[in-house]
């Protein structure tokens, strides 16, 4: 089967900081990958390029084959790390948001992720706490039957309880044939969901490889080795 | 297009009928409370006009700022539509609310007809648009007048666009100045050209106001004997601040 995202030689600048340097990677179906790096590393610009919302300087982009566009958006359910959904929306409102533009769009999927979530459409998502904005946010990107998911720091700002349930609504619900990216720093809470990760330093890729593989040959959880890479940064 | 359409009126749908129904209530206002305080009919007519011009001005504000919104977040920028969905469903909803404003406006002119105050209004001083006939205008003059009208803000709306995405492209703090200078310029230059090529025709979304002596006002709507080359000239422009335009909102504009 095509290969869901492939990038290749991607380089990417914010004025004269470079965000990602020559990043070339590809993404199967049926993985769950952690994208890790510290802060300020380039995880949301790969993301973001992958989505569609960045275009690079140079290099090139395919999603299942595609150049980034409509066509993409189409196949991509990317969570950003800030809210995604308008202020003057409820959470009914996002949600048909959402059912109205994209065509794989589940109205049953949602309905069950609403009640594992603890959401009622009819509550104003300004008035939600930061833990329950975040599961929204997933509500949304998980309600659609995508081929990609891109999900930007899901467990940023919340709680370990909520963190946890957030981590149980991503195994339940994604898409099996689909692939699911989530970049992160809090490695000890999530590394157990990883089939393969792919850490990046100062914008560059320096790892992409299978979470068994990095435990055999290095005897050292995925946090322990996260740890060492990034213990000078 | 028309989805997009739907949540920019669902997003601003209190301030546009909150503005609605200051209107309304502010026209109220002139009309009893102005003949309550003894206001001649004239000075009531012009509150009244100031009113639906200031009003089509915050039409033209709401219209900007939704197109701002719909290129810069990232929840209209995710969705899987091209770019000139953003400029169209901005453009239909500012022809929407002007469509109101006019049903408004048309009302009103109907309110004077109906108590006899268009006649009285006449008396206080003399109003023309070269080539109408104000009081018994012909039925396709008032079709071309109406047809150049939504042609100039339609060409209005572009130029705009193409000032707003020029801006959110921009990551200096001075942006907003240099989208004002933009707009200016690029006004300018397209009155230079159609003066200096096409004799001063042209549809300006502003007409032309000569103003003879405080009782006689002439609005020159060139639109109406501009001529194809004006229009042809115009059309290019749009097409190409369009594109323009896509072009940024694909490649520059930073998203939120």
């Amino acid at each position: 089967m095509d290969q869901l995202l492939e990038l290749d030689s991607v380089n990417k600048r914010y004025g004269k900081k470079a965000a990602l340097k020559d990043v070339s990677l590809s993404v199967g179906p049926g993985r769950i990958i952690g994208l890790l790096g510290s802060n300020g590393s380039g995880k949301s610009t790969l993301l973001r390029i992958a989505a569609g919302l960045l275009v690079p300087e140079s290099g090139s982009v395919r999603i299942q084959g595609r150049r980034p566009g409509p066509g993409s958006k189409a196949l991509v359910s990317f969570m950003p790390d800030r809210p995604q959904f308008e202020s003057w929306m409820t959470v009914g409102d996002a949600l048909d948001f959402q059912r109205d533009f994209f065509a794989d769009f589940d109205v049953d999927k949602s309905k069950r992720i609403l009640e594992f979530m603890r959401l009622s459409r009819a509550e104003k998502t300004l008035s939600l706490s930061k833990g329950m904005q975040e599961r929204l946010q997933l509500a949304l990107a998980l309600s659609r039957r995508a081929s990609l998911y891109l999900l930007d720091e899901p467990i940023g700002g919340v709680d370990p309880v909520a963190r946890d349930h957030i981590l149980d609504a991503l195994v339940e619900f994604y898409e099996e044939d689909s692939s699911v990216i989530v970049s992160t720093h809090l490695i000890a809470d999530i590394e157990r969901i990883f089939d393969e990760v792919l850490m990046i330093r100062e914008g560059s890729l320096i790892l992409q490889e299978e979470v068994e593989q990095i435990r055999l040959n290095s005897g050292k959880s995925i946090d322990q080795l996260f740890k060492e890479v990034y213990a000078e940064c | 297009m028309l989805k997009l359409l739907k949540y920019d009126l669902k997003r601003d749908s209190f301030m546009l009928l909150g503005a609605a129904a200051a209107v309304v209530l502010l026209q109220l206002c002139v009309e009893i409370g102005g003949r309550y305080w003894e206001m001649g009919t004239g000075v009531r007519f012009v509150l009244s006009m100031l009113t639906y011009m200031l009003t089509a001005v915050l039409v033209l504000v709401a219209a900007c700022r939704s197109f701002r919104e719909n290129i810069r977040l990232s929840s209209r920028r995710l969705l899987p539509l091209g770019s000139l969905n953003y400029i169209g469903s901005s453009a239909l909803y500012t022809l929407l609310n002007g469509l109101v404003l006019m049903l408004l406006v048309s009302l009103q002119f109907l309110y004077y007809r109906q108590s006899g105050l268009l006649h009285e209004i006449q008396h206080f001083g003399k109003l023309d648009i070269s080539g109408v006939n104000m009081y018994n205008p012909a039925a396709w003059t008032v079709f071309l007048a109406v047809l150049t009208f939504l042609w100039s803000v339609v060409l209005l709306l572009s130029v705009l666009f193409l000032v707003i995405s020029v801006m959110e492209s921009l990551q200096v703090k001075a942006k907003g100045l240099i989208g004002i200078l933009l707009f200016f310029a690029i006004g300018s230059v397209m009155s230079w050209i159609e003066e200096a090529f096409f004799g001063g025709g042209g549809s300006q979304a502003i007409p032309r106001l000569q103003v003879q002596s405080q009782s006689s006002l002439t609005m020159q709507v060139r639109g109406l004997d501009a001529g194809w080359g004006a229009f042809l000239f115009e059309l290019a422009v749009m097409a190409g601040f369009v594109w323009l335009t896509v072009r940024l909102i694909d490649r520059r504009v930073r998203i939120a």
